[in-house]
């Protein structure tokens, strides 16, 4: 069975961002909790480009829409099913 | 701000530019590939100076409130200034005046305050206006002007504890005749934990002055020592007291926490091996290193055994040997940055580097500035894989006074435009950036380097994308964004306010509202949003 956006995601930051991290509650703010900074930002962009063929940019990037995996995930699935 | 609330000082921080929201006839252009310079076109910078003299003032039961007017107008552009400015009635006004990007800024918001509060003296002080103090007192508003690196005797003074003649650097009635205080050392201490619990960006400050001479800088050691009062260029913190600091950051209850070391401290081995452990015990996730000489070995493995990730921002300036040696960095070849950061990606484990390229350098050609851009596609590329960024920083919108590269200016092909108050005052609101540059060189005209810059930024850009460190589309609209502010710039070329019509306006007006919305949102809405009230006082 294919995996989730989110669970996909969760993985990448505990493994590869941030490895240690402890397990991410999908609705947890990332920039509250300090996962999200400026250059961690890109890295999620850049994964999320290669993992998932979706290109995200700056209108992306609101805190409304851009601060928790859930929300990650919805992006991502949104332009998944736009393509 | 209620009666009870009022302070004895309350120190503000204009931006560049006062009425900078309502601005048609400026245009606030993007330059850089959007991350190497955290800051907008107004400059609004963290204020570590005041967090330092609020603290030196409670020492003496002074109250001091911080209020960073840059940061606040930027993120609510419906705040009404002057009714914010009102309601305060403090003893004192203290308006910051560190660096020179904000000589309009300053001088408007002393004359504002003198129309609002006629009756409440007004200070400014720091290093810009240390530089410009002859030409600041008897500005309006400007009841005395603060000279030097040590404020606290004079503000103590101005608000009752102490004389006004023995404060030095204080000129204003009553005061003595500025004499530079002479500084050996530095005690002002800061306790972080008064800062506001959300905030988790740190600044460490290991004394006054600097160590090295950057030719542009003007707070270098040479500087420091011939304009500041500083003596031998560098007057370092105690020990005991730069680790009591640390200890307060540490205290601090912020998560994961991000620590600036200013003044490159670290370059002491023994000073580093103490530190680390403080750091760690206060989940400090990363800790900024700006590396001016290459850090040894020893020093690698310290950090490599450390929990706390180093972020180590090298400030090469030029991939021209030469260029480097005159900079200051012509202490090691390209061999030898090679071979460092082999060691740096071997030994310390978590390790980010980031490459900082300067353009408006004597002998940088155009060619030689597109070059620079070149180079940084080589490290990107050399080092694939790699958690190694570059950044182009053009130098704008000044040569900073007191650098060597602005005493000396023909000896380093420079020419400088504005070299008072009012000239760097205009400079700021000048329609088209070029025209408010206060330097070209020999090797680049400033009618060339405006261009030369948008191009290098996007050839960075491009190289970024190529070596996958950059998302397509953020990419695409970084270079887009360039393209656009280029054709916006030409259409304006040659133009004046007064023959800028009102379809350019309009066209200025949104511009300079995405570029505000763009960084407003980089402070409310992205990594960057708890720097809003970055020390200010609530």
């Amino acid at each position: 069975m294919d995996e989730s956006v989110s669970t996909v995601l969760s993985r990448y930051i505990r493994e590869d961002l941030l490895p240690g991290f402890p397990a991410l509650d999908e609705n947890l703010s990332l920039f509250e909790a300090g996962v999200l900074d400026s250059l961690a930002l890109i890295k999620v962009l850049l994964f999320v480009e290669r993992r998932f063929g979706v290109r995200l940019g700056m209108k992306d990037l609101s805190l409304a829409s851009f601060d928790t995996i859930a929300q990650i995930a919805a992006l991502v699935e949104a332009q998944g099913k736009d393509r | 701000m209620s009666s009870a609330e009022q302070p004895d000082l309350l120190l503000l921080h204009p931006p560049a530019v006062l009425d900078f929201r309502r601005r048609d006839d400026i245009l606030f252009a993007c330059l850089s590939d959007g991350d190497a310079v955290s800051v907008s076109p107004i400059f609004e910078m963290h204020p570590i100076g005041f967090h330092a003299i609020a603290a030196g003032l409670a020492r003496h039961g002074f109250r001091t409130t911080i209020l960073n007017l840059a940061t606040r107008m930027l993120c609510e552009p419906g705040l009404d200034l002057p009714g914010l400015l009102r309601t305060c009635r403090p003893r004192l006004f203290g308006v910051g005046f560190q660096w020179l990007a904000h000589a309009q800024g300053v001088l408007a918001l002393c004359e504002l305050l003198a129309e609002l509060h006629p009756d409440i003296p007004l200070v400014v002080g720091g290093l810009a206006a240390t530089h410009l103090r002859d030409e600041l007192l008897g500005r309006t508003g400007i009841s005395y002007v603060l000279a030097g690196l040590d404020p606290i005797p004079g503000l103590a003074a101005l608000l009752g504890r102490g004389r006004l003649d023995l404060a030095l650097g204080l000129r204003g009635p009553g005061a003595g005749d500025g004499t530079l205080p002479r500084i050996r050392c530095y005690d002002a201490e800061l306790d972080w934990t008064s800062v506001a619990p959300e905030v988790n960006f740190f600044l460490t400050l290991s004394g006054v002055g600097c160590e090295y001479s950057c030719g542009y800088c003007g707070g270098g050691r040479a500087a420091a020592a011939k304009h500041l009062g500083v003596e031998a260029g560098f007057a370092p913190k105690a020990r005991p007291a730069f680790l009591r600091e640390l200890a307060s950051i540490a205290a601090h209850p912020a998560k994961r926490k991000r620590v600036v070391a200013l003044q490159h401290w670290f370059e002491d081995k023994d000073l580093l091996a103490a530190v680390l452990p403080v750091l760690e015990s206060g989940d400090v996730r990363t800790l900024h290193l700006t590396v001016h000489r290459l850090l040894s070995e020893e020093h690698l493995r310290l950090l490599g055994r450390s929990s706390v990730r180093p972020l180590l921002e090298v400030t090469l300036d030029s991939h021209d040997p030469r260029i480097r040696a005159l900079c200051g960095r012509g202490e090691y070849g390209e061999r030898e940055l090679e071979a460092w950061l082999d060691q740096v990606f071997s030994l310390v484990p978590g390790a980010v580097v980031e490459i900082y390229l300067m353009l408006g350098l004597p002998y940088q050609t155009e060619a030689g500035a597109l070059a620079e851009a070149g180079y940084g596609r080589v490290l990107l590329e050399r080092h694939a894989g790699r958690p190694l960024d570059v950044f182009l920083c053009p130098m704008r919108p000044f040569l900073d006074p007191g650098s060597v590269f602005h005493d000396q200016p023909e000896k380093f092909g420079y020419r400088l435009f504005y070299r008072d108050l009012d000239g760097y005052a205009r400079a700021l609101t000048r329609l088209h950036w070029r025209d408010g540059l206060n330097y070209e060189t020999r090797w680049l005209s400033r009618e060339r380097f405006v261009p030369t810059c948008y191009r290098a930024a996007a050839a960075m850009v491009e190289h970024k994308v190529a070596t996958g460190r950059l998302p397509t589309a953020i990419a695409g609209e970084r270079l887009e964004f360039l393209r656009r502010t280029e054709d916006l710039l030409d259409r304006l070329d040659g133009l004046t306010p007064e023959t800028l019509g009102e379809k350019l306006r309009r066209e200025v007006r949104t511009y300079n509202d995405q570029v505000f919305a763009g960084h407003a949102l980089r402070r409310d809405g992205g990594p960057g949003r708890l720097y809003r009230y970055w020390f200010e006082t609530r």
